[in-house]
């Protein structure tokens, strides 16, 4: 079967900017043809109907373009593409496909430079981290080389450690003019992951969290990770004083090696310091993004393209409409930031969360059985496709159905297609003890069918204080 | 979170990092104060009977909770905002846990890591900024200690 390997081979439509169809439409390697939702018009707008933001496979009626905002200048979208990865990943030894992997390109230019630029696919839509992050290794030595390196007040290089739950990147801070859709970012700084020389050695504080160096693109299953999450920055306030280090950690790197925990300032305006959040560095359209795809029917699909739109209610393609609004733990919370609450079987699971970078539902429930074969180890293979309801509250007490067809893992995973709704992976192995008592991850499957907003915090996001989920 | 300013406690922490004592898991109950000293935390233990809560507060906010029953650290935990230092966390059961949690094909489907032997239990889950886990060794772990207690 032809796989999709570009983005632009798979995109049917470019961008959905236009208003006067605002959707993103999808062909399948099947000929089918499905139809994002698409989000509510701005409130740029006054008089126009609100387009609903339901599961639907049916065009989605949406209101014609107003015409002080001609399609054409529309320039907060870009696409996104859910296909089997990057090349690395289906050539070659070890070879697989990826599944429920949301996809788009970028472009680095060398600061100041309209030509030393390098259009980067495959990099993963990440809500649930924060920063741009590029292997080393899929950026062009010539590009690479014109990346200025960030610098400390020792006047040397500075390194960055940023820590998923399964693993670490390591590599070095280089600043770049930075692309995604219609936006753009001046010498924004992004990680080179695994890049060269000092930056090859990954400091033990680092590494010390366990778990896999995620130094290539075939391991990680993309060319890099642009994190659009709800913090502004990848490590805000705790990374600003002298040894200091959160979700990220910033180091002296002189040709020594790197070393000494540097302090870095959470700002997302130039001269940046930290990693910022690419949304909240924009110069507008800042507060926030979207994520719109399609529904894909129980028996997946090969492929989808959607979109993602950058700010919520700043342009006439990206209001809430009728979208429930859930804020979510903030910064000062103790559990950490950007948790909703999930009620499920009658528990309430407190660290709940949506993340477009996992690439299943991961939640315990033990009356569902678990897949035999050894590489779905965890995968749910209910005997029949089962409607599941959880409920997902936010601080603010908004509830909203989180429900979903949980489908068998076995039978989905036989296609071979990148598209795989309703997985679902049981991430407790013990058996006395529910390991994942108060979690579930609504991971890329609960965005199909969906407009899924997230919004930074403290930023005013359809008039809404963020962080908070909506959909 | 609250943020706690340790100036000074850069130097500290790297002074010590290359001749500390092993701790964490499986160590004295004492090792906790060196934990303390090596994270710049502050330690406020809580005696429950069967086992004391040693509770670390690190400077960026997050927990870390050590549980110690007849002088030996059985349980671990942390609620953070980056991933936690588990090779000072589970001491000398850090190999164990890495070599289970990094299986082959991993990289195919990733996953939160756990670890379920017959000795050591291991949860790790969250996302970057919202680390939370559970370690301990069931050995160890006091008899009628609620393991739901476990933050």
């Amino acid at each position: 079967m032809a796989l999709c390997f570009a983005v632009a081979a798979c995109n049917q439509r470019g961008g959905g900017g236009n208003t006067s169809s605002g959707t993103s439409s999808t062909t399948t390697i099947s000929g089918t043809t499905t139809t994002a939702p698409s989000p509510a018009t701005g409130a740029v707008t006054t008089t126009s109907s609100t387009a609903t933001a339901s599961a639907t496979t049916t065009s989605s009626s949406v209101p014609t373009g107003n015409a002080e905002t001609p399609a054409a200048s529309l320039t907060n979208v870009a696409t996104i593409s859910v296909d089997a990865g990057p090349a690395a990943l289906t050539t070659g030894p070890n070879a697989y496909i990826a599944t429920n992997t949301p996809y788009v390109s970028v472009t680095l230019c060398a600061p100041g430079s309209p030509t030393n630029c390098q259009t980067i696919d495959h990099v993963l839509v990440d809500t649930g981290s924060v920063g741009l992050r590029i292997f080393a290794s899929a950026i062009d030595a010539s590009l690479l080389a014109a990346l200025p390196l960030e610098t400390d007040t020792n006047s040397n290089p500075v390194g960055s450690c940023y820590g998923f739950v399964d693993g670490y990147m390591f590599g070095s801070v280089r600043q770049a003019d930075f692309q995604v859709g219609g936006e753009k970012v001046a010498n924004m700084p992004l990680m080179a992951i695994a890049d060269a020389g000092v930056f090859s050695t990954v400091p033990t504080s680092c590494s010390s969290g366990g778990g896999s160096n995620l130094t290539g693109v075939k391991s990680f299953g993309a060319n890099g990770v642009i994190g659009i999450g709800v913090m502004p920055t990848d490590c805000g306030s705790a990374c600003t004083f002298p040894g200091g280090y959160g979700a990220a950690t910033y180091y002296d790197c002189p040709s020594t090696g790197c070393g000494a925990v540097v302090p870095r300032r959470a700002s997302t305006t130039a001269p940046f310091q930290q990693l910022p959040n690419p949304v909240a560095a924009m110069s507008v359209d800042n507060n926030g993004s979207i994520i719109s795809l399609p529904a894909a029917p129980n028996g997946g699909q090969a492929t989808m393209t959607g979109t993602l739109y950058f700010g919520i209610g700043t342009q006439s393609n990206n209001g809430l409409g009728s979208a429930a609004v859930l804020t979510t733990t903030t910064s000062l919370s103790p559990q950490g930031v950007g948790f909703l609450t999930a009620i499920y079987n009658g528990v309430s699971l407190n660290k709940s969360f949506l993340d477009s970078g996992s690439n299943s539902y991961f939640f315990v429930d033990s009356t569902i059985p678990t897949c035999a074969q050894s590489q779905l180890e965890g995968d749910y293979c209910p005997i029949s496709s089962e409607l599941l309801s959880p409920t997902l509250q936010g601080q603010d007490d908004v509830s909203a159905s989180a429900a979903f067809t949980l489908n068998n893992a076995q039978m989905l995973a036989s296609n071979r297609y990148a598209v795989l709704p309703g997985i679902g992976v049981n991430p407790s192995l013990i058996g006395t003890l529910n390991a994942y008592p108060h979690s579930f991850d609504f991971g890329l499957p609960f965005f199909y069918g969906r407009n899924v907003y997230t919004a930074i915090e403290g930023r005013n996001a359809g008039g809404v204080i963020g962080p908070y989920f909506a959909y | 979170m609250r943020v706690f300013h340790f100036a000074s406690a850069g130097f500290l922490t790297f002074f010590l990092s290359s001749a500390n004592a092993q701790a964490g898991l499986g160590e004295a109950a004492g090792t906790v104060t060196t934990d303390g000293l090596y994270f710049s935390a502050s330690v406020v233990p809580t005696a429950y009977g069967t086992y004391t809560d040693y509770v670390l507060t690190l400077p960026n906010g997050g927990t870390v909770d050590e549980y110690a029953s007849g002088g030996v650290v059985f349980a671990v935990s942390w609620q953070t905002p980056g991933r936690p230092d588990l090779v000072h966390l589970l001491g000398s059961y850090f190999t164990d846990f890495q070599s289970e949690a990094t299986p082959p094909g991993r990289g195919v489907r990733r996953a939160p890591p756990t670890v379920d032997e017959s000795d050591l239990v291991v949860v790790s889950r969250g996302h970057p900024g919202a680390f939370s886990g559970q370690a301990f060794l069931r050995s160890l772990v006091p008899a009628g200690f609620p393991l739901s207690d476990l933050k």
